[in-house]
C-alpha cells in the first residue's frame, strides 16, 4: 500500500511530467511563438496552466484517496468513465512511448551516432520497468531528488549561458503591434505544458494535502519562469534566427559554447545532456505509471507485474513502428491536441459537473 | 537464492548491451585532425587536415610519445562529400575531430562565401560548434605546414594568438556558431580574425570583413582601434599621444572601453545613430620625465579623445562608403528600440546613408603612480 504523498512530493510529480522533453525545444518553440516577444505566450500559458492544475488537485482532494476513474463513475457514471480511462490510456501510452522513441533518437544523432535508438530504447524500457514495478512511492521519491537537481542544473545553466550572451539578442521583448501573433502562439508551446493531468492518476490524503493547492500552481509558476530564463537565455546567444535553425535548441545552442573560466567544466553539453536525462526518465516513469494506473483501475485488476510487463513490451514494440523521427514528432504532436482534452477539457467539465451537483460541499 | 541468480545474469545481459559499445574506439584507432584548411584551387574544394601523429617512436633510450609531430593530409573534389571521401581513401584510422582548435580558411575561398563549411561545423556533430574560425592570407596548404618555432604545432599557436588577444582586448574570438548566427542574420556584416606567417609564428594580421558570408575587405591590424571600440565587449588599447603635437613629447596612455551605448531613432526617413563611448583613460609613463600638472593631464586627455574619435569616425566611414555593410550590429539595436520602423525599412539599403553620431567621453583613472604637481 502506497503512503499518502507530501504537498512537496506532489509539485514534484507536476514539475517532472510537465518539464520532460519539451524543455528541449523551448528556444525554438519561444521564437516561432512570438519573435523575441516569445516569452508572453509563456507567460499566459503559465497562468492557464496554474489555473489548470488547480482545479485538477481540487478534483484529487475533494475525491481524495481515489484517483480520477475511482470519482468520476459517481460524476459521469460507468459508461463515460471507461471512455475516460481508454482515452488517458492512449494519451499517456502514446507520451510514454514515443518520449522514450525520440529521446534514443536524440541521444543517437547527437551523442551516439553509430548505436541503434532501439538498443537505446530497449535499455531504457528496461529501467522504466524497475523503477515502475516499486511502486509510486520510489517513483516520487527519485522525482524529488532528480527534479531538484534538474531545476538547479537548468537555473545554472541558463546563467552560464547568459553570461556568454548578448541582451541586445532577446529585444524587443514586446511589440504592440505582434499581439495577435502572442495570442495565437500559444498554440505552438502547449506540447511544453502538458502533464498536469498525472495528478489525476495520484490519490490525495485530505490531512496532508491540504495546501496542495498553494504547491500545484506554484511549481507551475516556477516551470514557466524557468521555461522563460531557459529559452530567453539561448536566444541571447544568437538571436531568433540561430535557435529558429534547431530542433533540440538549447543542446545545439550549449554545444557551439565554450565557457574558458568553468576550466574542467567548460563544455557544457556533457552536463546538459546529464541534467536532462534525468528529468527523461522521471517523466517517463509518471507517464508509464499513469499508462499502469489507466488500465488497472479501468479495467478493475490489481496491480501485478505481470501487466506491467506487458504494457513495457508493447512500449517497446510500438515505439519501433514509426520509420522516421519526422513520424514520431508528428505523433507526439497529434497526442499533444489529444492533450486538450485530456487536460484542459476534461477537468473543467468534471469540475462543472462536481460544481452543479454540490459533490465538494458534501465532501468537505 | 534464485532472486541473486536473476539479478547476474540481469546484469550480465545489460552489460553486453551498453550503448557505449557501438561508439567505443580506442584512440590508437583514431585519427585525431588538429586543424582544418579549406582552400579553392580554380572552383576545385581543396581540404587539408592537420592531424597529430601519436606513433611513438624509439630513440635508443626508450621509447617516447611525440604529440608535437603532425602531419597533413590534402584531398580536392568538387564539393565537400567528394573531397570528404578522397580524403577517407588514404586514411586508415577514424576520424576524431574533438581535440580540433581551428578552421582555416583560405583568402581565395572566403571571397567566393564561407557558409556552407560553416553550416557543415554546425551540423554535422563530430565537429565541434565552438571551434575558431580564421582566414588566412596564404595558400592554406604552405599555412599549414609552417614550422611553427614558440607552440607545439600550427593550429595550437592560431588558436593561442587569438585567444590571448581576445582576452586582452585586442581582437575578437569568432567560433562556428558565432559565425552561423551572423550568416542567418541576414541585415549583419561580421569580421573574422585574419592570419599569416610571420619569422615561423603565426601572426594576427587584422579582421577580414564579411558580407553575406563572403569576404569582401581585410582591415589592417594597425587601423583596426577604431573598429575594435566600436565591435569589443572589453577593448583595451596602449597609444601614444604627443603632448602639443610635439613628437619629442610623448606620453604611453592606456584607453579602455567601460560603456558603449548606442541610441537609433528613425526620423524624416531617415536613421539616426547616436554613438556614446565612455572610456577609462589612464597615463602609463612618459618618455621623457617631465613635471605633470591637473592642466597638462586634461590636456593629454583631449588629445587621446581626439585621437580615438577620428579612429572610431573612421572606422564608421569605411564600414558605410566601403564596405556598405553594418559589421557594428547596429542594426540589432535599430531593431530592439524601433522594432515598427525597422519592418518598413530594408536595413541593407539605410544604413551606409544612416546618420552616424559618436561622442567620446574620457575618464581618468590614474597616473600609475605618477606624482602629480
Amino acid at each position: 500500500m502506497n503512503t499518502p504523498l507530501t504537498n512537496r512530493q506532489i509539485a514534484f510529480v507536476v514539475y517532472c511530467t510537465i518539464v520532460g522533453f519539451g524543455i528541449i525545444g523551448i528556444p525554438r518553440d519561444m521564437a516561432e511563438a512570438g519573435g523575441t516577444g516569445g516569452w508572453i505566450p509563456v507567460a499566459i500559458l503559465t497562468v492557464i496552466f496554474m489555473l489548470n492544475v488547480y482545479i485538477i488537485s481540487y478534483l484529487g482532494y475533494i475525491n481524495h484517496d481515489k484517483t480520477l476513474l475511482e470519482y468520476s463513475e459517481r460524476l459521469v457514471g460507468k459508461f463515460f468513465t471507461r471512455i475516460i480511462a481508454v482515452i488517458y490510456s492512449i494519451y499517456f501510452f502514446m507520451y510514454f512511448t514515443f518520449i522514450t522513441r525520440i529521446y534514443a533518437e536524440t541521444v543517437r544523432i547527437t551523442m551516439l551516432p553509430r548505436t541503434p535508438s532501439w538498443v537505446i530504447t530497449f535499455v531504457f524500457f528496461l529501467l522504466l520497468y524497475y523503477s515502475i514495478s516499486k511502486g509510486l512511492n520510489v517513483i516520487v521519491r527519485v522525482c524529488e531528488m532528480y527534479g531538484f537537481i534538474n531545476i538547479v542544473g537548468n537555473i545554472f545553466m541558463s546563467i552560464i549561458i547568459f553570461t556568454q550572451g548578448e541582451i541586445i539578442n532577446i529585444r524587443p521583448l514586446f511589440v504592440e503591434e505582434d499581439l495577435t501573433m502572442y495570442l495565437s502562439g500559444t498554440s505552438k508551446l502547449i506540447f511544453a505544458f502538458l502533464g498536469g493531468e498525472m495528478l489525476f492518476m495520484i490519490p490525495f490524503s485530505k490531512e496532508k494535502n491540504s495546501k496542495v493547492f498553494k504547491y500545484a500552481p506554484a511549481i507551475v509558476g516556477i516551470i514557466g519562469a524557468m521555461y522563460i530564463l531557459i529559452g530567453e537565455s539561448a536566444i541571447s546567444i544568437g538571436g531568433i534566427e540561430l535557435v529558429k535553425l534547431y530542433k533540440a535548441s538549447v543542446f545545439n545552442v550549449v554545444r557551439g559554447l565554450d565557457v574558458p573560466y568553468l576550466e574542467i567544466l567548460r563544455r557544457l553539453d556533457g552536463i546538459y545532456i546529464i541534467v536532462w536525462s534525468l528529468n527523461i526518465i522521471c517523466s517517463l516513469s509518471l507517464w508509464g505509471y499513469g499508462v499502469q494506473q489507466c488500465i488497472n483501475k479501468g479495467m478493475k485488476i490489481k496491480e501485478n507485474k505481470f501487466i506491467l510487463a506487458l504494457i513495457i513490451s508493447a512500449g517497446f514494440i510500438t515505439a519501433q513502428i514509426p520509420k522516421s523521427t519526422n513520424d514520431v514528432e508528428k505523433l507526439l504532436k497529434y497526442n499533444g491536441y489529444l492533450g486538450y482534452i485530456t487536460s484542459l477539457s476534461i477537468p473543467l467539465i468534471l469540475l462543472i459537473i462536481t460544481k452543479v451537483k454540490k459533490y465538494d460541499k458534501k465532501a468537505l | 537464492m534464485i532472486k541473486k541468480h536473476y539479478k547476474l545474469i540481469s546484469m550480465v545481459i545489460l552489460s553486453s548491451l551498453l550503448v557505449g559499445c557501438w561508439d567505443y574506439e580506442d584512440i590508437n584507432k583514431k585519427n585525431i585532425a588538429l586543424s582544418v584548411g579549406i582552400d579553392d584551387k580554380d572552383g576545385i574544394i581543396q581540404l587539408i587536415s592537420q592531424n597529430a601523429k601519436l606513433r611513438s617512436e624509439s630513440s635508443g633510450k626508450g621509447e617516447q610519445t611525440q604529440i608535437t609531430q603532425d602531419y597533413q593530409n590534402v584531398s580536392q573534389g568538387k564539393n565537400f562529400e567528394e573531397t570528404r571521401g578522397e580524403h577517407e581513401y588514404i586514411v586508415p584510422q577514424s576520424n576524431f575531430t574533438g581535440a580540433m582548435r581551428a578552421v582555416v580558411f583560405s583568402k581565395s575561398y572566403a571571397e567566393k562565401g564561407i557558409e556552407a563549411y560553416i553550416n557543415r561545423i554546425n551540423f554535422l556533430s563530430d565537429l565541434r560548434k565552438s571551434l575558431l574560425i580564421v582566414i588566412c592570407n596564404e595558400p592554406v596548404k604552405d599555412f599549414l605546414q609552417t614550422e611553427i618555432k614558440n607552440d607545439i604545432s600550427i593550429a595550437y599557436a592560431i588558436e593561442d594568438t587569438i585567444k590571448k588577444l581576445a582576452k586582452d582586448g585586442r581582437t575578437l574570438f569568432k567560433t562556428g556558431q558565432e559565425v552561423q548566427a551572423y550568416i542567418q542574420n541576414k541585415d549583419l556584416g561580421f569580421v573574422i580574425p585574419y592570419v599569416g606567417i610571420k619569422d615561423n609564428a603565426v601572426e594576427f594580421q587584422g579582421l577580414a570583413v564579411m558580407k553575406d558570408s563572403n569576404m569582401i575587405s581585410v582591415i589592417n591590424k594597425k587601423e583596426i582601434d577604431g573598429f575594435l571600440f566600436l565591435m569589443l565587449k572589453k577593448p583595451n588599447m596602449n597609444k601614444t599621444v604627443y603632448s602639443n603635437g610635439d613628437e619629442k613629447k610623448q606620453y604611453s596612455f592606456q584607453a579602455k572601453l567601460k560603456k558603449r551605448k548606442i541610441k537609433t531613432s528613425y526620423k524624416d526617413k531617415k536613421v539616426n545613430i547616436d554613438v556614446d563611448l565612455q572610456i577609462n583613460f589612464s597615463i602609463k609613463y612618459q618618455y621623457k620625465i617631465e613635471p605633470l600638472n591637473k592642466n597638462k593631464i586634461r590636456d593629454l586627455e583631449s588629445e587621446a579623445t581626439q585621437m580615438i574619435y577620428k579612429e572610431v569616425i573612421y572606422a564608421i566611414n569605411k564600414s558605410q562608403k566601403e564596405y556598405k555593410c553594418d559589421i557594428f550590429e547596429f542594426g540589432k539595436y535599430f531593431k530592439a528600440n524601433n522594432p515598427k520602423d525597422y519592418r518598413k525599412i530594408n536595413w541593407n539599403e539605410e544604413y551606409p546613408n544612416a546618420n552616424i553620431n559618436v561622442n567620446i567621453n574620457t575618464h581618468l583613472t590614474d597616473v600609475n603612480l605618477r606624482s602629480i604637481e
